[in-house]
């Protein structure tokens, strides 16, 4: 399992410039095209490890290697084969457009005009952003936002993928079709979630974490069927 | 992108410590000191330095400085560490200056008394935690609705920089060619333009909030009045005179 | 840009604090009549200009700079509200980091939260009409390197700082002229981008009218400060507190002499000069040694 790891973070830790500890020499294995689950209670440390695994931000100690290459320093080639979507899609959408948030990264990448057309059709179809083509982000509701930003992301066809808490505070539409759309992502996932239904029907592994910020488990998802163990950790 | 977050997030640390540093090191008769005293204590201090180029006069206020935090039990290393760096920067600027004029006592005199003024500030900031400060400075007549203002600006500003942080942060995840200087100058500007919308969204909540809880901010103690400090200051000030 | 205690003279800082208190006030009382503007607002966007300029940009030579935010805050809160922010982030900066003095806070208040914000704001109303990124950049420039050719000004018009008020002003002018282009790129940056996505957000700024005749006079205030400060320079003294010494006699050709004054003061008479050393003695001593006796418990 480790020797063909795709994404190995070993003894990582990470502290806020405020002083806010993120967490702690944490050792994090994620095979390819495995789905893992983060899960754990609020301010566990599951953000921040995900950006950390992400090579957004540079750990203190220790390094995050994908196909053995260090994440952070080879930030450029490693970010377009990388998504993340963020908890909050007021953070990560700033365009003026919906279109041009699904036009923003294709941009980067010199892809032919006629291509672009089509991968914007296409994913404003999957994801029913048609209507919504030309409002500004701001304007839409929680649902289609987050619907804007996974399709945003899964456009430029990254082969890992991070979400962080992608199902908080959306409506049941958008939750179905968040799940339909991760049941059919064929990369390497890792998620993190409170909410235990989406880490069983999602992952193939969880990862749990508690308050100390520690990992306390890391293995075969029936775990999460085991109600008194995830009340003890606070998850439930 | 990748630079600027990195470079902002190594000097922020240093900067952050700042907003905890009555968390560290233990509580001393400065401490108890009523903050307007200490403030105008602090002043009298700075006045004192700067009130003269008399080398005797600065060393003694520096001296007078140092043997009070020495006394209430601050570390000397401290004090003198956040007191450094301007000072050798002075020494730099006037260099030229006094080398022209052959002017050595200027070259000592004028870092020295940058050195004891700052030296001064910092051993109030030092004892005094920021609410206290705005407590004293209320006694001192500066009007509240100023110091309300400050208060939130203090109160708010960590976690205005983590909301900074995520916004560049989650521009960077969407960054997948290299950008030169110019392009971070863009983005950046672009992510700190989302982000100032987003503080306006968040002081129409705090005013929502403070509307539906009231908008006292209650600051303030138990103090003592200060009399030894003030008797010594005014034993260091009579002594300065007869210098 | 932060000017600490030493550099300028007590005239110069005086006269600052009078000027930056009047402007300040004026502001509050305005600020306090508006409809818009309250103080929540104006605290959390004190701290997000406070976070911003945090931000280290890399600069191409491997060096970085700061984003001050002066002429930010004066075009998205309007020039009153925007100085009362600025001033919020000075005052932390000094009292609890001690970036800048406490007797030269009155120069910093004047020079970031007066001068810039409402340059600033004057230039961004003046250009904008005709081109809205010209505006913002050109008052993000102008607005920092106004600040600190003030800065270089007071500084210099000091007699404490040797240096002449050219020299000075040059140096402080020609270096933030240059870091100012960046200021003046992010605003435009800033500006544009709220413009085009949420130019509701722009009432704040422009909403009110701000009374011409007030925005003349802290005009004519700012413009005129550097002459109050040259004509303090004549009338005052430099250092007053020696003054007072001198007058009082307390200073004659006096030699150090030890670690004590000599138990007398020179131009008394021998019994009192030598009471009131013995007095100094006994009341540094013993408030230190009681110092150490009252600390609290915990």
């Amino acid at each position: 399992m480790v020797d063909d790891a795709l994404i190995s973070g070993v003894d990582i830790s990470y502290t806020y410039p405020d002083g806010t500890r993120g967490f702690d020499r944490l050792t994090v294995h994620v095979g390819r095209g495995e789905k893992v689950a983060l899960i754990g209670p609020n301010g566990c440390g599951k953000s921040t490890l995900m950006m950390v695994l992400a090579g957004l931000l540079r750990p203190d100690t220790g390094k995050v290697l994908i196909d053995g290459r260090d994440v952070y320093q080879n930030a450029e080639e490693m970010r377009k084969r990388i998504g993340f979507v963020f908890q909050d899609p007021d953070i990560f959408l700033f365009n003026a457009s919906v279109e041009d948030e699904l036009r923003y990264s294709l941009n980067q990448l010199d892809m032919n005009a006629e291509k672009m057309d089509d991968l914007v059709t296409h994913f404003s179809e999957i994801f029913e952003l048609k209507s919504i083509l030309d409002k500004p982000p701001f304007r839409l509701s929680g649902g289609e936002k987050k619907r804007v930003e996974i399709a945003s992301v899964l456009i430029y066809d990254p082969d890992i993928l991070f979400l962080d808490e992608p199902t908080a505070n959306v409506d049941g539409k958008t939750r179905r079709k968040i799940l339909e759309i991760l049941d059919s992502y064929r990369g390497t996932l890792v998620l993190s979630t409170h909410e235990i239904d989406i880490a069983e029907k999602v992952s193939d592994r969880v990862v749990i974490m508690n308050q100390e910020k520690r990992i306390i488990y890391s293995g075969d998802k029936e775990i999460i069927r085991e109600k008194s163990f995830l009340e003890e950790i606070g998850v439930i | 992108m990748h630079l600027l977050i990195e470079k902002t997030l190594r000097s922020a640390t240093a900067y952050f410590q700042d907003f905890f540093i009555h968390e560290y090191g233990r509580k001393t008769y400065l401490h108890s000191v009523h903050p307007s005293v200490k403030l105008i204590g602090t002043v009298f201090l700075i006045l004192l330095s700067i009130g003269t180029f008399d080398l005797k006069k600065i060393v003694l206020v520096i001296l007078a400085v140092y043997i009070l935090a020495f006394n209430t039990g601050l570390s000397l290393l401290t004090l003198a560490r956040r007191s450094i760096l301007f000072p050798i920067f002075s020494v730099i600027i006037v260099l030229p200056v006094a080398l022209y004029g052959k002017n050595f006592e200027y070259l000592i005199a004028f870092p020295l008394r940058v050195f004891s003024s700052i030296s001064s500030l910092q051993l109030f900031i030092l004892t005094t935690k920021f609410n206290e400060t705005l407590f004293g400075l209320k006694k001192l007549k500066i009007p509240e609705s100023m110091l309300h203002i400050i208060w939130i600006t203090y109160r708010y500003t960590i976690s205005m920089f983590r909301d900074l942080l995520n916004v560049l942060i989650a521009r960077e995840s969407r960054r997948l060619r290299r950008s030169a200087h110019l392009e971070t100058l863009r983005g950046g500007s672009k992510s700190l333009g989302l982000f100032l919308l987003r503080s306006f969204e968040t002081a129409e909540r705090v005013e929502l909030a403070m509307n539906s809880r009231g908008k006292c901010i209650s600051y303030g103690g138990r103090y003592t009045s200060g009399s030894l400090y003030i008797t010594y200051l005014a034993g260091v000030g009579i002594w300065w005179m007869m210098l | 840009m932060h000017i600490p205690d030493g550099y300028l003279d007590l005239s110069i800082s005086l006269l600052l604090w009078i000027l930056s208190g009047a402007v300040l006030g004026y502001s509050l009382k305005k600020v306090a009549d508006s409809k818009n503007i309250n103080t929540p607002l104006i605290g959390v966007i004190s701290a997000a200009v406070f976070a911003a300029q945090m931000l280290n940009w890399p600069i191409p030579g491997g060096t970085s700079a700061h984003f001050v935010g002066g002429s930010l805050a004066g075009i998205l809160l309007g020039p009153y509200a925007g100085s009362i922010a600025m001033a919020s982030v000075v005052a932390i900066q000094a009292f609890l980091y001690g970036d800048g003095g406490l007797i030269a806070l009155g120069a910093n208040l004047w020079n970031m939260s007066v001068v810039n914000v409402f340059a600033g704001w004057y230039i961004f109303r003046l250009i904008e009409k005709h081109n809205r990124f010209a505006a913002a950049f050109t008052s993000g420039w102008i607005g920092i390197t106004a600040a600190a050719v003030f800065v270089g000004l007071e500084v210099g018009l000091s007699s404490a700082f040797k240096y002449s008020a050219v020299v000075a002003v040059s140096a402080m002018g020609l270096w933030h002229g240059l870091l100012g282009l960046i200021e003046g790129f992010i605003t435009a940056g800033v500006v544009g981008y709220i413009h085009s996505n949420r130019p509701d957000i722009e009432k704040y700024g422009e909403a009110e009218s701000f009374g011409r005749l007030p925005l003349a006079i802290v005009g004519i205030m700012i413009i005129l400060s550097p002459v109050f400060a040259y004509l303090a320079e004549m009338v005052g003294y430099s250092e007053p507190l020696e003054n007072v010494a001198e007058e009082l006699g307390l200073r004659e050709n006096q030699k150090y002499s030890g670690l004590f004054p000599d138990y007398t003061v020179p131009g008394m008479n021998d019994y009192i000069g030598t009471l009131i050393s013995g007095a100094v003695g006994v009341m540094i001593f013993l408030s230190l040694a009681l110092m150490r006796r009252y600390a609290p418990a915990d």
